[in-house]
């Protein structure tokens, strides 16, 4: 249904509307619309007066009815083009008139109007949820008789230039229903369309053309969108439903393991990913080290991965993009949400401030114990480890008026571990956004943002009275940036924007707390730098099957001071020892500047009406790198800047695929993809990257190669859904360097740690009845590759096993299936007469590992307690048995 | 209305593990392991030579006989020493102490003619221990009371200071590779500071003696990197493994991988009784 200039309408007068658009759209389909504005009429060219040219139209079997003295018929037209079609020949002969002209039956009507005749008219407006009134990112808008449509952009915004004239304007959204109203649109018009959320197991499936179009010639090559609906579903560890451990179900998207931080996607380290939350990027996605992601799911509204064909709005990451957006909140009713698991417990409020036009959402999210389970070593265990988290999101919006609106997103998150009497550390993201949109024109479309970022973490003693120090790093970074689009036509938009961003990083500081006589404070120079950067884009329709965007995005980086620089001996390796000088830098001044050029291409072709083919080439520059040479990266970690001695990472992607709709609701792609990346930090053997502030003597310049296929079958049908993702790939590092002691496995490729050759999920989710839904996910993984000892030798009665290629072997095969059953509580309608019942609750219960496979996550190599000069092999798994949990979720 | 009750599931993640068999072949090439120092005790200083062997095998490593194995000092002293009952253990033939500030050098001719030196080695002075203290705490599996015990010494005020410590429960070492206490004057350098020992726990009557080393910076980073590979693998926080090379290199073939250390070392000892 739509509304034009949001006309609040009752629900029930909504859903009549619907009813008679989706009969429209049923008569639609099988009564082709007859066209006969578009059928060609051949016109003898030269100077002549309409009437003669409307005769010479119905001499050629158009039907034309029109009285003399509506339309201006002893008007001289010169005709030089023919064939044309009619509305050709009618723009030509009746522009800037006041005319009107629509198809009836089999007959052309002309007749006067208030409007004069324009080429080419603009909607514009954007798509929302009928039930919500919250913004869809991704939504397609689509007139079946020209053949032209569009998408919503990530604010929800869409524009569509087309001729004048009455249309069927179809609108759908991935798990809504498909409203299809006829209009006839005169003049630029703003038309906001309000859409359904599908009812579960109560209609047919309805892929619009549009979608799958969509799917086949717009959409890049490497772009998965997450279908937030369908990983509802899909619960994981502890019932907890997840966006980022989802993401592992889609091709080419990687993890260590069960507690390991960070995806790495197509070969890239976990640092290369731009994770983006309301624009801001988050410096650690994970809570509980890895087994939870940052984001609360019940307050995403749209999440994509781009592992190719990387919009050049975006950049700052080698790898990937990860595009996270929360809702808006509702801002037609009130409501709250929650869930209360054995991992977490969420509770979400959400409802209008100004009805219709201001909205706020307020998530909260805790663990709901100490979790207490990362001790695999078998040394004595004096004390508890434990591990918590929390995190707050909120946002608010303000329609200022029909074309403005304002947003104000923040997010606030927190982990807590303790490691015995030894150790307690926090960390946490924080992020604050404000955006402001606004419709320049029914065809611009502008974006501006500020936002600020910061990761920061403290470490220090726990239960010391007085604890012995407190370490803190943080990298922060605050930015502005304003994005333009601009829809020319259906057929030709473009892209283009500049943005500024200030980064902040404070890579270590350590005070002895007071009383504490030992420790000297140190305080490594904090370090900054700006990044500025400008893009433009054009996507451009050439032909019907042949549809590019060319993009190019320059960026570039300005280390400033105030800091001090070492400078090395040449040809030696980087070593405290080999420092010749140092060069101090002022406050402000100039330290090192780098800047580059990232030129992205996508094509895509349509073979057939089901098959396309597309291809992507991606340059990348990265300016920050995460300084951790542990197998997974910590939260305390730091970040470094690049520098006089650390290069921009720098990566090149080819894709190419090949994608084809084998029937409605199964499509099946494969993608081959390439990537070359320069400049990887890798570490020195025993590197000690603590609180070092001449950072570049521990570190290796690598790079790395990357390759693989990619194979996707999805299968969407009203009660089933479920897909089937498979990987063959390898990712490789090499060093660079010529010195003897900065090199490893004597310069030749090696696997990365996270290099699996296989890795094949299949997911189902199947509705049984209108409670019970059932989901089921298995995966395989070629277990990572680990160094095996070579030999092993004595030292001071101890065994050490002598290692000496990094990488060659591998750990077992790593696989597990998880179940899970949801039961919704209510029992009759879920809704009645459109109003949704009060409380709308459900349970999940779901297993974990069900055959309660141990995987490996790694391998101990270490002297047996029997025989002290024998070695034993202990193999080590995190979530090695059956998890079994309970979530009960709410929302009234 | 739906009664909210407690959900209580038990999350029972089992982390023990358990043996795996890995077949790893002979190594293509015998490497040379050195284990030894010059410590301003005075007594027979001590060189063991051994090689390395099939990481499956059950037995000791091969032990290196027939070497002629000498230490050389900064003024060109030379001391000598002499393969022992125990084979591949070589023995100075006289008491000998270190002197502090002095530098020493290891050479070893193998029976079958090759030749390997080490670096000078730097005998660094060890401030004293100045006392050992102790206190109770509750451990698990099985729920005891142990005692653990705390050495406090004060840096010097010179930076680029290395420690380690032995621990000996009556007169037995009880600390390993694995779980060796190292420590770096970066973070106290010229204050008084506490060593925890928090993972060796004793009992009453136990007596105690704690053993500081002084170490260069290059003595500290190989038995840092030693530590790593004996214990502190496999674990999502660990860092891949390496090879340790050591500080002995063979003179007419630089590339010979060579493993193990001598160093110089100046020994600081304190002993206390355990009383509940």
């Amino acid at each position: 249904m739509y509304s034009a200039d949001i006309l609040s309408k009752s629900k029930t007068f909504r859903s009549l509307l619907l009813a008679v658009a989706l009969f429209c759209f049923s008569l639609g389909s099988t009564h082709a619309q007859s066209g006969l504005l578009e059928k060609e009429v051949d016109v003898k060219p030269g100077r002549k007066t309409v009437e003669s040219i409307l005769a010479e139209m119905a001499q050629q079997g158009i039907n034309l009815s029109y009285s003399d003295n509506a339309i201006p018929i002893h008007k001289l037209v010169e005709i030089k083009v023919t064939p044309r079609s009619v509305y050709q020949h009618f723009l030509t002969m009746f522009n800037s008139e006041r005319v009107a002209f629509e198809e009836r039956g089999s007959t052309i009507l002309l007749y006067k109007s208030n409007q004069r005749v324009k080429k080419k008219i603009t909607i514009s407006g954007v798509v929302k949820d009928a039930n919500s009134g919250e913004n869809l990112i991704g939504a397609h808008i689509w007139i079946d008789s020209l053949k032209l449509g569009t998408t919503s952009n990530e604010y929800g915004f869409y524009s569509l230039s087309i001729r004048q004239g009455k249309h069927q304007l179809i609108s759908s959204y991935l798990g809504y229903e498909t409203t299809s109203p006829t209009t006839e649109i005169i003049k630029n018009t703003r038309i906001n369309f309000e859409i359904d959320i599908k009812t579960p197991y109560l209609r047919e499936v309805i892929i619009s053309p549009r979608e799958r179009e969509v799917e086949l010639s717009e959409t890049p090559a490497g772009y998965n969108k997450i279908d937030l609906q369908l990983m509802g579903k899909l619960p994981y560890f502890l019932g907890e439903v997840d966006i980022l451990q989802s993401t592992l179900l889609l091709p080419g998207i990687k993890t260590l393991g069960e507690d390991a931080i960070g995806l790495n996607i197509r070969g890239g380290n976990a640092d290369q990913n731009l994770i983006l939350l309301d624009d801001a990027p988050i410096y650690n996605s994970s809570h509980l080290f890895g087994l939870i992601s940052v984001f609360n799911p019940d307050a995403v509204s749209h999440a994509e991965v781009f592992k190719s064909g990387i919009p050049v709005a975006y950049g700052g990451r080698a790898s990937s993009i990860i595009n996270i957006r929360k809702r808006e909140g509702n801002n037609k009713e009130y409501h709250v949400t929650g869930g209360l698991g054995l991992a977490s417990t969420r509770i979400m409020a959400e409802g209008p401030i100004i009805m219709d036009r201001s909205s706020f959402l307020v998530s909260a999210r805790s663990s709901f114990t100490n979790f207490n389970f990362f001790n695999f070593s078998d040394k004595v265990i004096f004390q508890d480890n434990s591990a918590s988290f929390h995190d707050v999101n909120a946002k608010f919006h303000f329609k200022l008026n029909r074309k403005n609106t304002i947003y104000f997103s923040g997010y606030f998150g927190n982990d807590r571990n303790r490691i015995g009497d030894n150790l307690l550390r926090r960390w946490g993201n924080r992020t604050a956004t404000v955006r402001w949109n606004r419709q320049i024109t029914a065809r611009m479309f502008m974006n501006n943002t500020i936002y600020a970022s910061n990761y920061s973490y403290t470490t220090g003693q726990p239960n010391k009275g007085i604890g012995e120090f407190t370490g803190t790093s943080a990298i922060i970074d605050y930015a502005i940036k304003s994005d333009f689009s601009f829809f020319k036509s259906p057929k030709n938009s473009y892209d283009f924007g500049t943005g500024l961003i200030f980064h902040r990083l404070n890579p270590g500081d350590r005070e002895p707390n007071i009383g504490n006589e030992t420790f000297n404070p140190i305080a490594l120079d904090s370090e900054h730098a700006f990044e500025p950067y400008i893009y433009f884009s054009n996507h451009r329709k050439i032909s019907d099957r042949l549809s590019i965007n060319l993009g190019l995005r320059l960026s570039s980086m300005y280390k400033i001071g105030p800091g001090d620089v070492f400078v090395y001996n040449d040809g030696e390796s980087k070593e405290k020892s080999s420092i010749s000088d140092t060069i101090p830098y002022k406050k402000n001044e100039l330290v090192k500047r780098y800047a580059g050029i990232e030129p992205r291409v996508t094509f895509n072709y349509l073979i057939g009406e089901n098959s396309a083919i597309k291809w992507s080439y991606d340059r990348t520059l990265q300016y920050l790198h995460l300084i951790s040479n542990t197998i997974s990266p910590s939260p305390t970690d730091i970040w470094k800047l690049s520098s006089t001695y650390i290069k921009p990472q720098t990566a090149h992607q080819v894709t190419i695929g090949y994608y084809r709709t084998i029937k409605t609701g199964l499509d099946a792609s494969v993608e081959f993809y390439g990537r070359k990346t320069k400049n990887i930090t890798e570490y020195k053997d025993g590197a000690d990257l603590l609180l070092n502030d001449a950072i570049e003597t521990e570190l290796i310049n690598a790079k790395g190669r990357s390759y693989g296929i990619e194979f996707l079958i999805k299968k969407k049908s009203d009660r089933f859904n479920g897909w089937l993702s498979y990987t063959v790939s390898r990712s490789e590092r090499k060093m660079t360097s010529a010195l003897q002691n900065e090199q490893l496995n004597d310069r030749t490729y090696f696997p990365a740690d996270f290099d699996r050759t296989h890795d094949l999920a299949v997911v189902g989710i199947y509705q049984l009845s209108k409670r019970w839904s059932l989901s089921s996910n298995f995966i395989f993984r070629t277990g990572r590759p680990i160094a095996l000892p070579e030999s092993k030798y004595e030292f001071e009665n101890s065994i050490i096993s002598n290692f000496t290629l990094r990488n060659q072997g591998r750990i077992a095969n790593y696989h597990r299936m998880d179940v899970s059953a949801t039961l919704k509580t209510n029992k009759g309608e879920m809704r009645k007469n459109g109003k949704t019942k009060k409380l709308d609750d459900s349970w999940t219960f779901s297993i974990y590992n069900l055959y309660a496979q141990r995987n490996a996550f790694s391998l101990l190599f270490r002297q047996s307690d029997s025989n002290p000069y024998a070695t034993e092999v202990i193999k080590s798994s995190i979530l090695g048995t059956i998890i079994p949990s309970v979530t009960y979720n709410f929302r009234f | 209305m739906k009664k909210i009750f407690i959900i209580m599931t038990i999350i029972s993640i089992a982390n023990t593990g358990c043996e795996e068999r890995l077949n790893i072949e002979n190594p293509d090439e015998i490497k040379l392991a050195v284990e030894g120092s010059i410590t301003d005790e005075l007594k027979n200083q001590i060189i063991k030579l051994s090689t390395t062997s099939n990481f499956n095998s059950g037995q000791r490593t091969p032990k290196l006989s027939g070497a002629s194995v000498w230490i050389e000092d900064w003024d060109n002293t030379v001391y000598t020493f002499s393969e022992t009952v125990i084979s591949g253990e070589y023995w100075s033939d006289e008491l000998l102490a270190g002197v502090v500030d002095n530098s020493y050098k290891l050479y070893i001719e193998t029976f079958e003619g090759d030749s390997y030196e080490s670096d000078y080695q730097l005998l660094k002075a060890s401030p004293p221990i100045e006392s050992i203290t102790f206190k109770s705490r509750m451990v698990r599996n099985p729920d005891e009371l142990k005692y653990f015990v705390t050495a406090h010494l004060t840096d010097p005020a010179s930076t680029g200071d290395y420690y380690r410590w032995k621990a000996f429960k009556n007169g037995k070492q009880i600390d390993t590779i694995a779980d060796l206490v190292l420590r770096s004057d970066r973070l106290f350098n010229s204050n008084p500071f506490n060593v925890e020992f928090t993972t060796f726990p004793f009992d009453p009557s136990d007596k105690c003696t704690i053993e500081q080393f002084s170490l260069t910076e290059e003595t500290f980073d190989f038995f840092r990197l030693l530590q790593i590979q004996a214990g502190e693998l496999g674990e999502s926080t660990s860092t891949s493994p390496s090879q340790v090379e050591g500080n002995v290199r063979n003179i007419n073939n630089p590339k010979e991988v060579v493993l193990g250390f001598f160093y110089a070392t100046s020994i600081q000892s304190l002993s206390v009784t355990i009383t509940e």
